[in-house]
């Protein structure tokens, strides 16, 4: 019965993305974005205008998962335990509608995990309690590997209970121990290449950069530890606003303008929860201000399109992974069918759900690879660490443990899109050396 | 309602002898300093000298102007409910969230939201009649809210209206996550989309220009309501003393809830026109600006509106000057960006200059009732309690299983936070919200001390619980010159600041894996909560580490049965019964008080320190101002001046055992766990003040009494020598 106003002082903190952080890189992050690294498909056309799983879907996930189409085969399930954070505010449901989507995907088009079903143990958090709840949870029904989705209470005491006892998936890192903790993994660039994404296309734009951030702890230190060194080896000059997580519109647009912005060449956003990107646009619009925005795709999100009359013109993001929005992505298709399909269409454009979807593609390939006989928590480390990538919808190479700052951070590149002129592109790969 | 009564003066109230506290200011109103007029505009000449060369910094202030209606608005709600009621009302800001989402159903979807559930009117509602719905339908819950919570509380102690409001806080925001999830909503509602123009390339939103004009209005329409109206007249004879209302002729119940329909109207208004400027609505934002609102509504000494909206627009204004200032390159830094926490504190430094310049103190207010107090017996049996406390405690981790032994350490740990509590509130009457911040500030330090300087158990924990001590002997430095829910405000501003100035600054905060707590290791062998042990099931938690705990706890609350039997404890119920007289009984109030906060601190520093074991780390956000808001409701709950209270609230705390009861028997789900909380802590609060070990008390002795065939006698006997269950009125709210 905490008060959820307790969780709520922290909420927003989830900068989801860009909330954990990363440094120890030496990368002037000035590469040439990797041109057109997603992969073109036709999967569109057959998605959801029939209003169920199209075949381009289902090959497009086979190719990653290996198994064999079709429905899951008898036996016992593989387990696997979800976190996710919801039921008061903060709350994150559509991670967990998209886990239990992706399942059914799995189950009924995949030909299950190593043959089998596979099933969820979900467990939801809202206080650092339920952190230490879940993990004994999960160890006293001997789950075999678990998907952090995205929460920001209870981490730290869920990782440090668990102690490396299974492995477990970070969906979306949000907070600190998300990416610092040995036996968890975060398939994707992390923080690092995200904001490396951000310093190197605001750079090509100019270099008098207006830096909008959100100032929880894990955003004050990505930005002014990581962000901005970045952007001091690409010459830029820089000036950052923070607000506070819990900032109402005029605080948002009291940040813009103490950015900043009106006399810069390009805006970074740093943002923390959509709802910012809406003050953010609205701010802009206000003060007169036309700058490019390069932001994350928090920004992208459905509430987003719907205040700014389907995107906010202009305006980049960075992410972890594909843009659902992009029709021309064979993996963002496929996640959204299958979420369209299954009953979760809702969280196709909400933040880095298309993680979660990967996160459990790949417990499916290990299934199939290792065998359902001998899945255990031994031997799906074993698979975590011999796995080269790509992750589903994830751009680079993965290589878990490489960066010893971040141990839990397994990629290295960033994947970037626009809106501009009413369509959503592909804006090709960042990688971060 | 009468419109010829005579007014009454409302800035200097006059006290009578039974409402006057009996230190308010030790040195006299009389030989206070006069207000240091000088001082303040030279302060100002030289703000506006400085400013003049820095166009973006006075945009900077102009566009805080925005932000600070808000809270302006939401401090005018406070003043008006204060004023006719006496209630703090903490869930001010979570009103004003409900009423943005019931204008915003009506105008975006066309649904009337009846408390959970959502109407459908068959198409959208235009703005005018969409606000003129949401200002009815808030006037209507203003009314019911104080005839179903706040009337039956109108002779309750201060501190249970302002659990009331907590719990009522809890309600409100659970039904808006049960109906429209977490996840913002947008406003599709436009105030105005343009900007002025100003000289020097300065540009200010219209709509916050709107804002602000209309807090500028409100507080002007509100000061000549309560200045020339009846209703007015009523509600300042009721602010100063309700007997001298009934003598006038009128019912305070009824002026007071005529004062709540008008607090809903106003705080729905001022949601409805900032609902476009913000954009979107969401469960918290709004209900986190009380904050910041009340601490302004304290700068106008709850009496003023002028003050308070200008305290508020000062607020605002002030942390967007902050925030701007944040941006130079002379600006303190830390960790590559500027010290986190300034702005934050803008709340609490705004009370500590305006407390030290204020000639007046702050005002108090009589009641037609006497104040009841929770009542606190003197312990018996301790022995053979704290013996069986060890036993059960210790008997449950050998049994129990895993969910069970973490959900009784959650509980133990409970029972320490919330002992600090009786130590502060039942005890000597100092409503403190920031127990939970001096907790966090051992759990930090004991980490600190761990990481820096390789200080492990026992002496971070105990070294750690001594810092706290500290800082909360300088928290009692306001309560000196504050009391009852005034001091309460003080508190969690102060709460707010540590929070953000201590646990967030990065050399505290451990970097980005935290402030981790090593496990406790004695003689070398190790029993933190996840070490292996053959103890029990073999399985985590260990429950060395739960046992440890236990003897913890079952050591303070044996010391805070003998402190309650102490001559001090004595002098503390004395306090607290009436501080005038307990200085006419020889008592330093004083002194008292200061060991009410040190010994209270230094209690929940060592909660601090065992949550710090629990988890492995310590958090910011675990030690914030609203889980000090929602352990006090747990004390509350359990009775907030007893030890069996506090084992009682200990008991109910999150994830604690009553708790996994619920969800492992019951079903209960976590997504309705925090409204029923919050509906059971209104009814515990209206229903028995003395909470469930109070109840449980008055049941017993009645039993007893039946046994023993004996005819039936007044009850509570024990301290009602020193703290009788209703004394007279003590204290101002």
């Amino acid at each position: 019965m905490r008060l959820n106003t307790t969780r709520s002082l922290a909420l927003l903190g989830a900068t989801a993305a860009l909330a954990m952080v990363g440094c120890g890189s030496d990368d002037d992050g000035g590469d040439e974005p990797a041109a057109g690294s997603a992969a073109k498909s036709t999967a569109t056309k057959t998605a959801a205008s029939d209003g169920g799983i199209s075949q381009a879907t289902i090959d497009t996930a086979l190719k990653f998962t290996g198994g064999k189409a079709g429905k899951a085969g008898a036996g016992e399930p593989i387990v696997v335990g979800v976190i996710n954070q919801q039921g008061a505010a903060p709350a994150f449901p559509e991670y967990l509608d998209t886990a239990e989507a992706t399942a059914k995907f799995v189950n009924a088009d995949l030909g299950g995990a190593g043959g089998r079903e596979l099933k969820l143990e979900p467990c939801i958090v809202q206080s650092e309690e339920d952190g230490q709840k879940c993990a004994a949870e999960f160890l006293s029904k001997k789950i075999d590997i678990a998907v952090w989705t995205l929460g920001i209470a209870g981490n730290g005491s869920f990782y440090k209970t668990v102690a490396g006892k299974f492995p477990v998936l970070v969906s979306a890192a949000a907070t600190g121990p998300d990416s610092t903790t040995d036996h968890v993994y975060e398939f994707d660039g992390g923080a690092n290449s995200t904001l490396n994404a951000f310093a190197v296309s605001a750079t090509k734009v100019g270099k008098r950069v207006a830096i909008v951030a959100t100032g929880n702890d894990s955003g004050k230190f990505t930005t002014g530890e990581v962000l901005l060194p970045m952007l001091k080896k690409l010459g830029a000059q820089t000036k950052v606003a923070y607000y506070p997580d819990t900032a109402t519109g005029p605080e948002m647009t009291s940040a813009v303008q103490a950015s900043g912005a009106a006399s810069a060449d390009v805006v970074i956003f740093n943002p923390a929860a959509a709802a910012q990107c809406n003050a953010v646009y609205d701010a802009m619009k206000q003060l007169g201000v036309k700058k490019p925005v390069v932001t994350s795709s928090i920004c992208a999100a459905d509430e987003v399109a719907d205040h700014t009359d389907g995107g906010p013109d202009g305006w980049t993001f960075a992410s972890y992974s594909s843009n659902p929005r992009v029709t021309d992505d064979a993996e963002g298709q496929a996640f959204k069918n299958a979420l369209e399909t299954y009953g979760a269409p809702k969280a196709v454009n909400s933040g880095y759900t298309l993680k979660t979807f990967g996160d459990l593609l790949a417990i499916t390939k290990w299934a199939n690879e290792i065998g359902a006989d001998k899945v255990s928590p031994t031997t799906y480390e074993s698979a975590i660490k011999a796995f080269k990538g790509p992750a589903f919808g994830v751009p680079g190479p993965m290589a878990c443990g490489a960066d010893k700052d971040f141990v839990s951070v397994c990629g290295s590149a960033a994947r970037l899109s626009t809106y501009k002129d009413g369509a959503w592109t592909s804006a090709g790969d960042v990688p971060l050396g | 309602m009468a419109t010829d009564a005579p007014a009454l003066p409302v800035e200097e109230p006059t006290k009578t002898p039974t409402t006057a506290p009996a230190d308010s200011d030790p040195r006299g109103a009389g030989r206070r300093p006069q207000p240091k007029h000088g001082a303040w505009a030279a302060v100002v000449v030289l703000a506006i000298v400085l400013l003049a060369n820095d166009t973006q910094a006075i945009q900077s202030l102009l566009l805080g102007a925005g932000s600070g209606s808000l809270i302006a608005a939401l401090a005018l709600g406070v003043v008006v409910t204060y004023r006719g009621s006496g209630v703090i009302n903490i869930a001010t800001g979570a009103m004003a969230m409900y009423a943005t989402y019931v204008f915003n159903a009506l105008n975006t979807e066309g649904q009337l939201l009846v408390i959970g559930w959502k109407v459908d009117l068959g198409a959208p509602v235009g703005f005018v009649p969409a606000l003129i719905v949401t200002v009815a339908v808030a006037a209507i819950w203003g009314g019911l809210l104080y005839r179903l919570i706040f009337a039956p509380l109108r002779t309750a102690s201060p501190v249970a209206k302002v659990v009331a409001s907590v719990g009522l806080l809890l309600v409100i925001q659970s039904v808006i996550v049960l109906a429209f999830t977490a996840t913002p909503v947008p406003i599709k509602a436009t105030l105005s989309s343009e900007s002025v123009s100003l000289p020097a390339d300065i540009v200010v939103p219209v709509n916050q220009l709107i804002l602000c004009g209309a807090v500028v209005l409100a507080a002007t329409a509100l000061w000549a309501i309560y200045r020339f109206t009846g209703f007015g007249l009523a509600t300042r004879a009721a602010a100063e003393d309700e007997r001298h209302l009934v003598l006038l002729g009128h019912s305070p119940t009824i002026v007071s809830g005529g004062n709540w329909v008008f607090s809903g109207i106003v705080v729905a208004l001022f949601a409805v026109l900032a609902a476009p400027v913000n954009g979107t609505a969401d469960p918290t934002t709004t209900t986190l600006l009380v904050v910041p609102a009340l601490a302004a509504a304290l700068v106008g000494r709850f009496t003023s509106f002028g003050v308070a909206a200008a305290a508020g627009l000062a607020i605002g204004m002030l942390q967007a000057l902050i925030q701007y200032l944040g941006t130079k390159g002379w600006y303190p830094q830390a960790a590559g960006s500027p010290i986190p926490g300034v702005a934050e504190t803008v709340p609490l430094a705004i009370i500590l200059v305006v407390l030290a310049f204020q000639r007046k103190g702050l005002p108090s207010r009589g009641s037609l009732g006497n104040v009841r107090l929770p009542f606190s017996p003197t312990p018996k049996h301790v022995g053979p309690k704290l013996i069986a406390g060890l036993v059960i405690g210790i008997g449950g981790f050998l049994v129990l299983g895993p969910t069970w032994r973490l959900a009784e350490i959650n509980s133990v740990v409970g029972i320490a936070i919330c002992l600090s509590f009786v130590i502060l509130i039942g005890f000597v009457g100092q409503v403190s919200l920031a127990q939970m911040a001096l907790a966090g500030f051992a759990g930090f330090a004991m980490a600190k001390l761990s990481a820096s300087a390789g200080i492990g158990f026992p002496f971070a924990p105990i070294l750690g619980a001594l810092s706290a001590a500290v800082v909360g002997v300088l928290a009692a430095l306001p309560a000196l010159r504050l009391r009852g829910v005034q001091l309460a405000v003080v508190t969690m501003a102060a709460a707010v600041a540590i929070q953000n100035l201590v646990f967030k600054n990065p050399d505290w905060a451990g970097g980005l894996r935290g402030a981790t707590v090593p496990p406790p290791e004695l003689f070398g062998v190790e029993f933190g909560p996840i070490t292996a042990t053959s103890l029990g099931d073999g399985e985590i938690p260990n429950p060395w580490f739960g046992i440890f705990c236990v003897v913890i706890v079952v050591g303070l609350a044996g010391l805070t049965s003998l402190l309650r039997s102490s001559g001090l404890g004595r002098r503390m119920l004395a306090v607290r019964a009436n501080e005038r007289s307990a200085a006419a009984a020889g008592i330093s109030v004083r002194q008292t008080k200061i060991a009410a906060f040190g010994i209270s601190a230094f209690v929940a520093g060592l909660a601090g320190a065992l949550s710090g074991y629990r988890f492995g780390s310590v958090t910011p956000d675990y030690f914030g101002v609203f889980a000090s808001l929602s352990f006090l409701a747990f004390a509350y709950m359990g009775g907030i001046s007893s030890v069996t209270g506090a084992v009682i609230g200990g008991l109910l705390v999150t994830n604690g055992l009553v708790f996994t009861a619920l969800r492992e028997w019951v079903g209960l789900g976590s997504d309705y766990a925090v409204l029923v909380g919050g509906i059971g802590l209104v009814l515990t609060v209206v229903a028995n003040p003395d909470g469930i070990a109070g109840q449980t008390r008055i049941f017993w002795e009645q039993f007893k009494r039946r046994r023993a065939s004996s005819p039936p006698t007044p009850k509570a006997p024990g301290s009602a020598a020193v703290a009788p269950p209703s004394t007279p009125v003590q204290e101002g709210r």
